[in-house]
């Protein structure tokens, strides 16, 4: 008798016991996250022109093949391949600051030649957190590295009066600008050398690939190496030299759109990441109130069912107490479960009105991509053509 | 015709070829900065010429700075052009005003023609295309140097 009495205390009095834990954790805070801010490092020596090498980002990939199923829901894909363009941009522009480089741009393709291309692929975005996965290679198709980056906002970051000082996330842009100034700083002069001849040599094979194509040549890993050096007064090198400056013009141009898009963007983007902020907080607090609500009632309900077996009263009274205070706790989880529903929903509202203002400049911002890209393609075209025909005229063959 | 004549007449044809790629990168530039100005149409790109209404509503005093120095058309100018390259930036290129340009060429206003250039009746596609440039260039020393190519091009038409 007094076992079994035993026996049912054992069973009943912790879950009672973890009920009570879970009902007063209701509405405590749970959640620590840093913000950590990473300032900005820059190369503080000058470095020799000869040694400076042209750093390209790509526009980002959207991560949109990657989604699970709430992200679909909440993700729109205009919004996500405006941010594609926007992202990348800041980066490009945290790059720029470094001091570290030559010209930084924000290219369409890696088929622009540069020096050092920089890809990424947006893992998470919302006004909370921002997670990219970074590439960096080489011209000469070497992978330098890879790296995840992941990055909080601080709710101050969406306070009226410091929102237009800097990005929520430009500690996560700083991070990787720094990690890529860290790399060039370890890299030798010669290599650096030796990448911009990879890169000159790149672009005159593209335009005279008659008169370049034995000067590089593919390792068994598919990287370029110079084979040999043309001559400084080469007449064609010379007139692929002036097409290159043409090349520089154009991507300026692009970088041009991009920045002009970035400027249109930004207020209509921070707005939403702001309230997205604060739907994303709310939803989750709301979500993690619901899952411990529910969970303590139906601890308490089992509690109190295990309980009403008792031989003693009181605990079959406290049994008692128990499933109703289980029912009421349940019922209360999931009425914030619908809660934080309204919030995932107000979250899908402020991506469509986002989407709704951002569609139109990211299809104008591509036309005009294409179409510039496209026009420039086609005047390489007729030089490469005409390069052609001067190189066998030099050589007597017309 | 020698090997150096040949040589000469492609690269006649190269330079001019570029100096049609130098108006279309100042053309796009000028839209990318209408575009944040606001002051750009782009159901106006829909009817094959984006450029025209930008240039109708261009002001030179607040756009396009320093684009005199923009590399030369001709062969010989690699000196300029590693300046123009290096300078590439937009806003930050070239040291001359606006004001020093209008003194240097002023035979032409923006979109307009040179007297002795006729109306284009004959043009071919290339030539066309230096003409459109041209007529669309805000930057005097530029379009004087477009306005030149359109000549040089249609006297080797008229010789060829």
């Amino acid at each position: 008798m007094n076992a079994r009495l035993y026996n049912t205390h054992l069973l009943w009095l912790p879950l009672l016991l973890c009920s009570l834990l879970l009902l007063s954790g209701c509405n405590s805070p749970i959640t620590v996250k840093s913000t950590t801010y990473t300032p900005l490092s820059t190369q503080t020596t000058m470095l020799p022109e000869a040694e400076l090498l042209d750093l390209g980002v790509l526009t980002f990939d959207p991560g949109l093949d990657d989604l699970d199923d709430d992200e679909e829901a909440s993700i729109l894909p205009e919004v996500r391949k405006a941010e594609a363009h926007y992202l990348a941009n800041q980066l490009t522009l945290t790059i720029q600051d470094s001091a570290a480089w030559g010209a930084v741009r924000l290219l369409p393709s890696a088929d622009v030649i540069t020096d050092i291309y920089v890809s990424g692929t947006i893992k998470h975005s919302d006004g909370e957190m921002l997670e990219l996965d970074i590439a960096v290679a080489d011209t000469s198709g070497r992978a330098v590295y890879t790296k995840t980056y992941k990055g909080l906002a601080s709710k101050y970051a969406y306070e009226r009066r410091r929102k237009l000082q800097r990005d929520p996330f430009q500690g996560l842009f700083n991070q990787i600008a720094n990690d890529l100034l860290i790399w060039r700083q370890k890299l030798a002069a010669k290599e650096a050398i030796n990448l911009r001849t990879v890169s000159s040599l790149r672009f005159a094979r593209q335009f005279s690939p008659e008169a370049f194509s034995e000067h590089l040549q593919s390792n068994r890993k598919g990287q370029l190496t110079v084979a040999r050096l043309p001559a400084i007064d080469d007449p064609i090198l010379q007139r692929v030299q002036s097409m290159r400056e043409r090349d520089y013009l154009y991507i300026d141009t692009i970088q041009e759109y991009y920045d002009a898009f970035s400027r249109q963007m930004s207020e209509p983007y921070q707005t939403w990441r702001a309230e997205s902020y604060d739907e994303v907080m709310a939803a989750r607090d709301l979500k993690r109130q619901s899952l411990q609500r529910t969970t303590g009632g139906v601890i308490a309900i089992l509690a109190g069912i295990a309980a009403s077996g008792s031989n003693s009263g009181a605990a079959r009274a406290g049994g008692a107490v128990a499933i109703g205070s289980g029912a009421l706790l349940v019922k209360s989880g999931l009425g914030k479960k619908a809660e934080a529903q309204i919030h995932i929903e107000a979250l899908a509202e402020l991506g469509q009105s986002l989407e709704a203002e951002v569609e139109p400049r990211v299809i104008e911002l591509e036309d005009q991509t294409v179409t510039l890209t496209g026009n420039v393609q086609m005047q390489y075209q007729q030089w490469q053509a005409l390069l052609q025909k001067i190189y066998r005229a030099e050589r007597g063959e017309i | 015709m020698t090997s150096e004549e040949v040589i000469g007449a492609l690269d006649t044809e190269l330079d001019e070829s570029i100096a049609v790629f130098d108006g279309m990168i100042l053309d796009e530039r000028a839209k990318a900065e209408a575009i944040v100005a606001g002051s750009y149409d782009p159901a106006g790109g829909d009817d094959g010429d984006p450029g025209e209404i930008l240039f109708e509503e261009g002001d030179l005093e607040e756009g396009l700075p320093g684009y005199g120095d923009f590399p030369e058309s001709d062969s010989e100018s690699s000196e300029a052009s590693d300046s123009s390259a290096d300078n590439a930036d937009a806003g930050e290129v070239g040291g001359s005003t606006p004001s020093d340009q209008d003194t240097i060429g002023d035979s032409s206003t923006a979109g307009g023609i040179p007297e002795d250039i006729n109306d284009g009746s004959d043009d071919d596609i290339v030539a066309r295309q230096i003409r459109e440039a041209a007529q669309k260039e805000q930057d005097p020393v530029l379009r004087e140097k477009l306005w030149d190519e359109y000549r040089k091009y249609k006297n080797q038409q008229r010789g060829g």
